[in-house]
Order: C-alpha cells, then sequence, then structure tokens
C-alpha cells in the first residue's frame, strides 16, 4: 500500500530529477563561459540543440538500418518499429546512446569552435548579440529541414537505451540516475577546472585588461578553448534530453531556453558553482509551482496560460537579482571588505596573477625555443 | 592665506574601488595659473577630474567659492563657472567644429552675447572659421587643441582646468597655446595647468605643486620649485 | 518573373524596419545598451493601436498618437527604473544587455497574459484598406499611403531635430562623448529622458503600422528584432542615415531577394531572417562601423581612451 503510493511519485520525481539535472548541465557550463572567462554565450541553446539533433538522426537513422524500416523518416509508424526493435536489441539500443553522446559531444565542441571564431573578435555586447540570434538562427534552419529532425512536426522514436527494462518504474529509475551521475561528473570536472591554475587565469582576463594584455596571444585561445568545452557540455545535455524525451521538435530550442539558464546562473552568482547549483535548483522548483498541473491540482483556475507567468517571473528575478544583489545568492569571493581593502586585496591578486602569466608565458616560450 | 577659488581638502578619490589619489590638498588661487607636475601615473588627471566630479571621491572636500561642491553632478559645475579641457577625447568628433563651439556655451542663455562670442573666438582662432562646418574629427592635432579650449573658452568659465594643453603637439603649435593661456588669464579667468612637462609649466604659473604616487609631495611658487635642489635633482635630473 | 510584388514588399517593411530601427540606433548610440526590449516597443505600439482601433473605434491616426505616447512613457520606465541605476551604479553595458533581456521577458509576458485573457493572443488593427492605384501587379493601398508618408516625415523631423535644434545638437554630442557633454554643461539625465521617448514613440508608431500591415502577436516585436538590430547594425548602431539604408537593404533582401532566389536557385523562403542574420555576422567581423564607418571609429578611440 505505501509502496504503491511511492510508485505514483516516481514518474514525477524521475521527470524533476532529470531535467533538474540536464538544466544543471547547462547553467554549469554557462557560468564556465559567462561567470568565469566573461564570454556571453547567450546562444547556449543552439549548442544544445546540436547534441539534441545529433542523438536524434544518429539514433533514429541507425534503428531505421539495423531494423530495415521501410517507413518513411519522419512517419508515426516508422516510430514504432524504432521502438520495437530497441526493446529487441538492447545492445544495439545502448550502444547507440553511447555513441550519441561521444559524437554529440564532439560536434559540439566543434560547433564551439566555429563560434569562438566570433568570440575572439568581436567586443562582448557585439558577441553576446550574435549568439543571441544564433539560436534564433539555428532553430528557423532545423525546422525547415525535413530531413533533420522532421522540421515542424519532430523526430519520434529516439528509444530510450532502457528501452528493453520492461518494468516501466524502473527503467526510468534508472535513466533518472544515469543524468544525475552524469550531472554529478559534470559538476566536478567544471569545480576541478575553475579551482585549477586554469580557472585563475580565465577570471584574470574577465576581470583584468592588463593581465589580459600581459597575456596577449593567449587571450583568444583560452577563450576558444572555455567555448568549445562549454558547448560540447551543452550539447550534452541536448543528448541526454532528447533519449529523455525519445523525440526532439526544433521549436524547443528557443532563445528563452538560454535566457532561463541565464537566470539560473545571475541568480546563484557568476562564477560560482555551488550557487549556480542552488539557482538551477531554485528556478526548477519554480518551474514545478508555476504550472498547470500544479495550479489544476490546487483548484487554482487562471483564465491564462500559466507559463506566461513564469516567464514573467524570471524576467523579475534577473531585474531584481541585477539591481540589488548583482553577486547572486551565493557571491563569488569570500566575504566582502569596505572600498579601501577590498581594492587593495584586489590590486594584490591582479599583480599576482600578471606575474604568474607572466612567467608562464616565458616558460613555454623558452620550452618552444628550446 | 592668499585668496582661493578653490580649495581641495584632503582629497581621496579614483574609480570604482581603485583609489588613485590620496589626502591631496590643493588650493588654487584666483586670477592666478597654478601647475601640477609630476610623472605619469602620479594621479595629476585624477585630481583634475575629481575637481569636476568625474570620479568617485572617497573623502575629502572640493570647496568652490566657499561652497561645498564634492557632491555636484559635472554638468552642474559646468554651469557655475567651472571649464575644464580634457588632454584626449576633448570635441565631440560627430559634430562640425561650429556646432563644437556651440556645445561649449549650452548652458549660456545669453544669445546675443554668445554669438558676439563667437565671433570673436573665431578672430582669436583663425582657423576654426576656416574650418566650421567640417567635422571636428576630421581636425589636425593642433587644430583639435586649439576648439577644444576655445570650446571651454565658450562657456565663459571663471576657472579653466587644462590637462596637458601641449600633450604631442610641435614645438611651434605648444608656444601658440602657452601664449594663448598667458592671454586668458590677464582676462581674468583663473588657471589650473596639469603639465608633464615640469620645466614648462613651472616656469609659466603662479603657484606649483608636485604629485608622485597619488600624493602631493612638493608645493611652492614655480621658480622657487626651479630653484630647488631637491626638486631639480628628483624631477629634472633624470632628463 | 514579375517583381512588383515583391518589391513593394520590400519597400514597405523596409519603411517599417528603418521606423522601428530608428529608435535603438538612437538609444543605443547615447546610452550605449544594446536593448532587446526594444521589441516589445514595437509590440505595446501595435497592441494599442489595434485595441483603440477594433475596440474602441478610434480613427489610425489617433491611434497612432496614443501609441506613440505608451511606448514612450514604457521606453522611459525601462530607463528610469532600470537602466539608469545600473548604470550610474557603473554597470558594464554587457550587464544593462542583460537587463534589458530581463525587461522583455517581462512585458512580454504581461502582455501575453493580457491578450490571453481577452482572446487577442493575434491581433490585426481593423483599418479601412482599399486599393488606390496597381503597379504592374502590386497594389497600392491606403496602407501604403499611411506607412510611406509617416516613415518619411519622420526620418525628416529627426533630421531637422538632430541639425537644427539644440537638443538634438546636444543628443550627438551625448552620443560623441558623454563626459565631454557633461563637462559642457548638458544635463544628460533631462536629454536622456527625451531620447527615451522620442526614440520609444517613434518605435511604437512602427509598431501601429505595422499592425494595421499584418497580424501581431505579442512575440511580434521579437521576432522582428532580428532584422531591427541587423538595420541598425547596418548603420554602424550610431549612424541616422546608415540605419535608413539598412532598414531599405533588409528589406529589399528578404523580400526582393529571396523571391529572386526562390525564384531561380529554389531557396526556401523560410529562410528570409537568415538574411539578417549573415548581415549581422559580416558587419561584425569585417566592418563594425557599418555603412557609416566614421561614426564609430570616433567612438572606439573613445572607448579605449576612457581607460587612460
Amino acid at each position: 500500500m505505501q509502496l504503491d503510493f511511492l510508485l505514483n511519485y516516481i514518474p514525477f520525481i524521475s521527470s524533476f530529477l532529470i531535467l533538474f539535472s540536464i538544466y544543471l548541465i547547462m547553467s554549469l557550463s554557462l557560468n564556465l563561459e559567462y561567470g568565469y572567462a566573461g564570454v556571453p554565450n547567450f546562444g547556449h541553446v543552439f549548442f544544445m540543440s546540436i547534441g539534441a539533433y545529433v542523438a536524434g538522426v544518429l539514433t533514429a537513422r541507425a534503428l531505421d538500418f539495423f531494423s530495415g524500416s521501410t517507413a518513411g523518416y519522419c512517419s508515426g509508424q516508422a516510430a514504432n518499429i524504432r521502438g520495437d526493435f530497441a526493446i529487441a536489441h538492447p545492445e544495439i539500443s545502448m550502444s547507440l546512446f553511447v555513441v550519441s553522446l561521444i559524437l554529440g559531444a564532439i560536434i559540439g565542441g566543434l560547433f564551439g569552435y566555429l563560434g569562438a571564431y566570433p568570440a575572439l573578435r568581436l567586443k562582448e555586447d557585439f558577441l553576446a548579440i550574435t549568439l543571441i540570434f544564433i539560436g534564433e538562427i539555428g532553430r528557423i534552419i532545423a525546422r525547415n529541414e525535413e530531413w533533420l529532425v522532421c522540421g515542424l512536426t519532430g523526430l519520434t522514436g529516439v528509444a530510450n537505451p532502457f528501452k528493453w527494462i520492461e518494468n516501466v518504474h524502473l527503467r526510468s529509475v534508472i535513466y533518472t540516475a544515469l543524468v544525475l551521475v552524469f550531472a554529478a561528473l559534470i559538476y566536478i570536472y567544471t569545480e576541478r577546472l575553475v579551482q585549477s591554475p586554469y580557472g585563475r587565469l580565465l577570471k584574470s582576463i574577465r576581470d583584468d585588461e592588463i593581465a589580459a594584455m600581459a597575456l596577449g596571444k593567449e587571450v583568444p585561445k583560452v577563450r576558444g578553448v572555455v567555448l568549445i568545452i562549454g558547448s560540447s557540455l551543452a550539447a550534452i545535455a541536448g543528448v541526454l534530453r532528447t533519449f529523455y524525451l525519445q523525440s526532439v521538435v526544433a521549436d524547443d530550442f528557443l532563445p528563452l531556453v538560454t535566457f532561463i539558464v541565464l537566470s539560473m546562473v545571475i541568480l546563484g552568482g557568476m562564477a560560482n558553482n555551488k550557487g549556480v547549483v542552488l539557482g538551477t535548483l531554485i528556478m526548477m522548483v519554480l518551474d514545478m509551482f508555476i504550472s498547470p498541473s500544479f495550479f489544476a491540482m490546487m483548484g487554482v483556475i487562471v483564465e491564462f496560460d500559466i507559463t506566461y507567468l513564469k516567464y514573467v517571473l524570471i524576467g523579475v528575478i534577473i531585474i531584481l537579482v541585477l539591481m540589488f544583489k548583482p553577486e547572486g545568492i551565493v557571491p563569488e569571493g569570500p566575504v566582502r571588505t569596505p572600498a579601501v581593502e577590498l581594492s587593495m586585496q584586489v590590486e594584490e591578486e591582479v599583480e599576482k596573477a600578471v606575474q604568474e602569466l607572466i612567467e608562464f608565458k616565458k616558460q613555454k616560450e623558452g620550452q618552444s625555443e628550446g | 592665506m592668499a585668496d582661493a577659488i578653490i580649495q581641495a581638502r584632503g582629497i581621496t578619490a579614483g574609480y570604482g574601488k581603485a583609489i588613485i589619489i590620496q589626502d591631496v590638498n590643493i588650493d588654487i588661487e584666483r586670477g592666478k595659473i597654478t601647475a601640477i607636475v609630476g610623472p605619469n601615473g602620479s594621479g595629476k588627471s585624477t585630481f583634475l577630474k575629481t575637481i569636476f566630479g568625474l570620479t568617485r571621491v572617497f573623502k575629502g572636500q572640493i570647496i568652490y567659492e566657499g561652497r561645498d561642491i564634492t557632491k555636484m553632478l559635472p554638468e552642474e559645475r559646468a554651469r557655475i563657472g567651472l571649464g575644464y579641457v580634457p588632454q584626449v577625447n576633448n570635441v565631440f568628433p560627430n559634430l562640425t567644429v561650429e556646432e563644437n563651439l556651440e556645445m561649449g556655451a549650452y548652458a549660456r542663455t545669453d544669445k546675443e552675447q554668445v554669438k558676439a562670442d563667437l565671433e570673436e573666438i573665431y578672430s582669436v582662432f583663425p582657423i576654426l572659421r576656416e574650418r566650421k562646418k567640417q567635422k571636428a574629427g576630421s581636425l589636425s592635432g593642433g587644430e583639435r587643441q586649439m576648439l577644444a579650449m576655445a570650446m571651454a573658452l565658450m562657456g565663459k568659465p571663471r576657472v579653466l582646468l587644462l590637462d596637458e594643453p601641449a600633450a604631442a603637439l610641435a614645438p611651434k603649435v605648444v608656444t601658440q597655446i602657452f601664449t594663448k593661456i598667458k592671454e586668458i588669464v590677464a582676462s581674468g579667468v583663473t588657471i589650473l595647468l596639469v603639465e608633464q612637462h615640469a620645466k614648462r609649466a613651472l616656469n609659466l604659473c603662479d603657484m606649483g605643486y608636485v604629485m608622485a604616487g597619488g600624493r602631493v609631495v612638493m608645493k611652492g611658487p614655480g621658480k622657487e620649485l626651479l630653484a630647488d635642489e631637491k626638486f631639480v635633482e628628483a624631477f629634472l635630473g633624470k632628463r | 518573373m514579375d517583381i512588383s510584388v515583391p518589391l513593394m514588399n520590400s519597400l514597405t517593411l523596409g519603411s517599417l524596419y528603418t521606423l522601428m530601427a530608428l529608435g535603438l540606433t538612437m538609444s543605443f548610440s547615447v546610452t550605449k545598451i544594446a536593448n532587446f526590449a526594444h521589441a516589445e516597443l514595437v509590440t505595446l505600439g501595435g497592441y494599442v493601436t489595434a485595441l483603440l482601433v477594433n475596440w474602441m473605434g478610434f480613427g489610425l491616426a489617433e491611434s497612432l498618437v496614443a501609441a506613440f505616447f505608451a511606448s514612450a512613457l514604457l521606453a522611459l520606465a525601462m530607463d528610469e527604473l532600470v537602466f539608469k541605476p545600473l548604470t550610474r551604479r557603473g554597470s558594464r553595458t554587457l550587464y544593462l544587455l542583460v537587463a534589458s533581456i530581463g525587461i522583455g521577458l517581462i512585458v512580454r509576458y504581461i502582455l501575453y497574459i493580457y491578450a490571453d485573457l481577452n482572446g487577442i493572443i493575434t491581433i490585426q488593427t481593423k483599418a479601412d484598406i482599399q486599393i488606390v492605384s496597381q503597379v504592374g501587379r502590386a497594389a497600392i493601398t491606403t496602407m501604403h499611403l499611411w506607412i510611406f508618408p509617416v516613415t518619411i516625415i519622420s526620418v525628416i523631423l529627426l533630421h531637422v531635430m538632430f541639425h537644427y535644434t539644440k537638443v538634438g545638437k546636444a543628443l550627438r554630442a551625448m552620443a560623441d562623448n558623454e563626459d565631454l557633454a557633461r563637462v559642457s554643461g548638458i544635463r544628460i539625465y533631462r536629454l536622456r529622458r527625451i531620447m527615451w521617448v522620442i526614440a520609444g514613440g517613434i518605435t511604437g508608431v512602427a509598431g501601429g503600422l505595422w499592425s494595421a500591415y499584418s497580424v501581431l502577436t505579442p512575440e511580434a516585436g521579437w521576432q522582428a528584432l532580428l532584422r531591427i538590430f541587423a538595420a541598425s547594425i547596418l548603420g554602424g548602431l550610431v549612424s541616422f542615415w546608415g540605419t535608413i539604408a539598412g532598414g531599405i537593404i533588409i528589406g529589399l533582401a528578404e523580400n526582393l531577394g529571396i523571391s529572386i532566389a526562390n525564384e531561380f536557385f529554389y531557396v526556401n523562403t523560410a529562410y528570409r531572417p537568415l538574411v539578417s542574420f549573415i548581415i549581422i555576422v559580416v558587419v561584425f567581423l569585417f566592418k563594425p562601423t557599418g555603412l557609416a564607418g566614421i561614426d564609430v571609429i570616433g567612438w572606439i578611440k573613445r572607448k579605449m581612451g576612457k581607460g587612460e
């Protein structure tokens, strides 16, 4: 009795945790790019969509090929055949998941590298403008290309790697656990990265022009690497999302998604991964409460689509945090000191960083000469 | 104590969180030329900007004609008799020369007098009349400096702050500019001059201040400073 | 192929984009904010016009005046409540861009809620449109007799303001160098308010005209924003005439250009927005000064000069 009661909640809990994890990967990677390195990749959703398309196209095409399906790529019949085939062949279905992840990450990183080209040259505001519109353009192209993810209707039948497990609850528990593990690993990875000397280098480039100048040609390279890593992580989030929904629709990847992720980063605290986890959690809980299903459950009837209210709130949160708590709920550095002390502290740190960088550069030059 | 039109008392100022100048006390005497000299990065320019309210003041006061103007907006300071010629970016490049001069007189309401002053400026700086329909961005360095000074004069200031008016100009133009400065003082305007070229400035000024590392390290009448062994050794000896 | 219809569309939409982009160019050149909430000024103007005409029976002219004031007020509110306080605190412009995204979300989705409650998620101003004349297969309607004159008059009025009035010249001075403007005694906050009223207002009028020309949704402005930015960016984000040229070029490329490409190269017409995007990327990468190169060079120099 008790257990049945719990089982009823599994779909709800697993969907919350999966979406949380996917958004967490997105916010951590945006935080790496924007929070730590100061590269305003507001086209983050585009790189997520790349991963999602890779997973969708690869898996669907491969399942069609292996099953010898003659049904049209976008037909419902094809989706059914793919599902049945995946259930019958767990090994193929799971390998496709692994290959999708690897390929998604690589292609996502490749697009990040392409995005890095303007990123190295443009002033940050211009870069932000360009990247915001990149997201929109990617979506417009994808929705008009049937061969990719079936245009407006979307591609279906991208079988979950655990579709062969008969128990629905067990299946979703396993996939949830897997996605959570991915999010945790990516958290650890980004945290290690930003704690390393490389992380300090990122921050010093972001904060200090002198340091950036001392580095000379290193700056574009560093920014490029960050964009590659960030994009490839976003693509992984896209892959995980496709296998969770077992479908891809181009119109899901609106610039709005980037803005939601951005609100998570800003709310949590830029350049602070712990804060970003908290920010993501808060926004996801908000998302859960301000939803048609929750309102219906509470018996509240509103005459308009509740999701609109959610987006209003996201806007309000962005503005309020920027205006009254620009450092977010968990600030980047230690406790704030009075202006003078802080300025001296900052100066010292910057100087130290610059020294380190110059040394680092000299060493490198020495190596290349020797 | 001499009659000071502006007094800076214990000014500590900078940008954002960074402090550039500390505990600076400088008196600017009415109708005289006061010069601030010192090496690059000594905070001279920052001090000038501080008088005009373009920096963040952490501590201290600026007194103008007995009135505390520390918190006044720059545009309001311009309206009570302060004029300022920055070292760089001191003209509006996309406005014509004439429009630049009009902007210099923006706050004035005496239209007729403005017209007369414009004519006078043109007779003092004939080159500006020639170029009046040209965009200021197309002027040469020297012409630009002339325009910048003319703009400030169009505002009829009582105190004029000049930031390195002769920097990066040909020697002939420098002489011209310094002659103009003398003329301006003779017309009753008080001048605060910031110069890196110490000898030139101290020869011209009535009172000199030496800044280094964001502080005032020496002060005295210009000629006396030039004769001071310690000063010569520290600032001129290197040259 | 008959080009009269796409040519007519090009000119009509080009005029509208121009009108929408002029406000963005004005606000960017004076405040340096890449204002993504500019989209909402268009949408609001469109909805105000449509509601007044359709529900209250107002004439188009009065409704456009109302749209002017509605969007002007919104623009002013954005600045007073968000941009100005942030700017005074010394926020970098990227920060302000993020804030504008926030403002955009708030306004757009409040509009969505209002529209959903009133069943007007899609709306079009019921203007009395009659065919006046025919050029080839393209009809010139009363709508065109609104759009072209309003655009031309706005452009002339703005030109007169910028070059022959004290306020206009001071605005140009402020766009050139804000600190120097202050030093000259220009009260920049007052001027900034005037700027937002004019920039917001003409954008609202553009939205109003658009609402009579085609169907709007609360997202209309956002969808037009790419074109608006492209037009403005073609003008180097600061140039008045560059923006006008930009608007017309985008109009031509998106209609006449795509029609030709579709006819001869089978390019999908749905790829229309791609034109604007390519323009943005190419201009940013290879000529960030846009069509009017001189304007921005000074600005960038000043930007670098400030660091000293």
